[in-house]
């Protein structure tokens, strides 16, 4: 009978969490150092930001890094990753050394473990080239060119996953790379005026993330984007048109405005609200002084609000915690 | 100067990620702290205070990559500290020889051409410099390369903040500074160059010396050397503030002398 149908319904819940569970949860963590607590998944945003040579564009090359890898051995999320370049300062060359680092520490865990040898070598190869081939690169010099960009790779994403391997992540490294051309663009108003103001480009970038993020049901995006600072953080010394800029800015958000005062630095947030809407976390990163030659970096998660902070440094298999 | 050639397509298809070749030339002093040289499709911003040696920087790099790579190397110049008969003798002393006598025949020959393929703008600013970079990055764009002609591999703004400095002030001040960083490069990853450029210090938190031109350029260019002159010994200090593949403050001395920069270990 139709009642009896509709009441039984299609399907229980455990088997609803059988079908999809092991694409979204039981993922292992892109950047396992940073990442104890809090866990990524396909729908989630994360905002990484930081003054300039705070690790930020290392942070997301470490876990597009993760994302290539294939799950065997690897503990990789074996999917391709979308990096949109909008600061130019990506370094293919890296990409190729981390890869080729977490490849021989596999083969020689594995050789200690006393498996065969020769296939390491082949191996290895192939796997460095399955994963050169996921990842896709675009550079962009201005919002226009982001946003076409942003639309053309719906049909790539589409491809991809009929193919088989879908885009796990998408990558934009600094999204305010454009900040200040689009707020000197005239802003014309009006709802059904689109311009290319800021407040009009953000509308339609987290528009073009919000489709490709509907396009990857069920596995879902994860969008990473980093976030270089605009404004010097010790505002003693900045100049005074910058106090007056302060008093006409409408974009600033209470809730930011109190977890950067926590953190205990004035981390201006200049982001228009659409895109401080559309982030699910924040990760505060930041470079310490140097002593000799190693640089220390410390992380601190904004958004949920963690109240440690990690230091670490880099080096080619990943971020290695030291206050551990 | 030793160049690494890289080609990355924008699809990222396999296999054009593998020809990177690179151009080994001479081991000089920037060339060990960098780990290479200076790399084609990277903007590179030499930051010192006054008379700390970043014209007689600029000057070596266009010297040596004219001469060793055979390269045409463009020197925009914002302040008038360009010098003809130093690069000169910046040339004579990588041809070799001390004097005119004991250098061979044809050295002069040499020289010459090394300097006919350094071209040389006087731009001071900010609305000629814009145009000038966009119809360099044209011009270099629909170029058809030929065996014999020569390329230009190496752009040298110098003073890139004395141009930006006056106009920086407000929004729009900020938009051209961002627009200017965004036609470098995009000249240094479209027409594989590499791009050097150099900026002043202003007093920072703690009396340190911060580079100019604020938080917005900081994030510009992809490698910054930091140059200190130490004038009771007559040497020049770089140090590496900032690398995007590489670990900072790693340190090297050179010496300015008559026939250039010296390394000194």
């Amino acid at each position: 009978m139709e009642v009896e149908e509709w009441v039984m319904g299609h399907e229980t819940a455990q088997n609803m969490l059988r079908r999809i569970g092991p694409r979204t949860t039981g993922l292992a963590p892109l950047v396992p150092a940073l990442q104890r607590i809090v866990n990524l998944h396909g729908r989630h945003v994360v905002e990484v930001a930081g003054a300039s040579g705070s690790a930020k564009s290392e942070f997301l090359l470490q876990a597009a890094v993760k994302c290539l890898l294939p799950k065997q051995g690897y503990d990789g999320w074996d999917g391709g990753v979308l990096w949109f370049d909008l600061d130019g300062h990506f370094d293919v060359l890296r990409l190729v050394r981390l890869l080729q680092a977490h490849i021989h520490q596999e083969a020689r865990r594995r050789y200690e473990e006393g498996n065969e040898e020769e296939d390491e070598m082949e191996d290895g190869e192939q796997v460095l080239e399955t994963c050169m081939e996921r990842f896709f690169y675009t550079r962009c010099y201005s919002s226009l060119e982001f946003i076409s960009a942003l639309k053309s790779s719906r049909n790539h994403l589409l491809r991809a996953q009929t193919c088989g391997k879908g885009f796990r992540i998408l990558v934009i490294d600094s999204i305010a790379a454009f900040y200040w051309l689009d707020r000197s663009a005239p802003f014309k108003g009006g709802a059904g005026n689109p311009s290319l103001s800021l407040q009009g480009a953000m509308q339609a970038v987290v528009r073009e993330l919000k489709e490709l993020r509907k396009l990857s049901q069920p596995t879902g995006l994860l969008v990473m984007a980093s976030k270089c600072n605009i404004y010097s953080s010790n505002f003693s010394d900045t100049n005074d048109w910058a106090s007056g800029l302060r008093k006409d800015n409408r974009q600033v958000d209470s809730a930011h405005e109190k977890d950067s005062r926590r953190s205990g630095l004035q981390q201006r947030e200049f982001m228009p609200a659409v895109w401080q809407e559309f982030i699910t976390h924040r990760l505060l990163l930041q470079s310490k002084v140097a002593d000799g030659t190693e640089t220390l970096f410390s992380a601190e998660w904004l958004r949920p609000a963690l109240l440690n902070v990690d230091e670490f440094t880099i080096n080619d298999t990943g971020f290695m915690l030291t206050n551990r | 100067m030793r160049f690494s050639n890289e080609c990355k397509n924008a699809s990222g298809n396999r296999g054009s990620w593998r020809t990177i070749s690179s151009h080994r030339l001479r081991e000089v002093h920037l060339d060990k702290l960098l780990e290479g040289g200076l790399r084609e499709g990277t903007v590179t911003e030499l930051v010192g205070g006054s008379s700390s040696g970043k014209t007689q920087v600029c000057m070596q790099v266009a010297a040596s990559v004219a001469y060793r790579c055979r390269a045409m190397v463009g020197f925009v110049d914002t302040c008038h500290s360009f010098s003809a008969t130093r690069l000169s003798h910046m040339l004579g002393g990588l041809v070799g020889g001390r004097d005119a006598v004991q250098r061979r025949v044809g050295a002069a020959d040499e020289i010459g051409d090394a300097m006919k393929s350094i071209m040389h703008y006087s731009i001071f600013d900010i609305f000629p410099m814009l145009s000038f970079l966009n119809q360099l990055h044209t011009t270099l764009s629909v170029q058809v390369q030929s065996m014999e002609e020569k390329v230009m591999r190496l752009l040298i703004v110098d003073c890139a903040s004395s141009v930006i400095s006056p106009i920086l002030g407000g929004i729009p001040g900020h938009a051209l500074m961002v627009s200017m960083g965004i036609i470098l490069k995009k000249l240094a990853l479209e027409n594989h160059l590499a791009v050097l450029i150099t900026n002043h210090t202003v007093g920072g938190e703690g009396g340190h010396p911060k580079p100019a031109l604020g938080e917005t350029w900081k994030a510009m260019p992809s490698v910054r050397l930091l140059l200190a002159r130490d004038f009771s010994s007559n040497l020049c200090h770089a140090t590496v503030m900032k690398h995007t593949s590489m670990a900072c403050n790693r340190h090297a001395a050179f010496q300015i002398t008559r026939t250039g920069l010296r390394p000194v270990f």
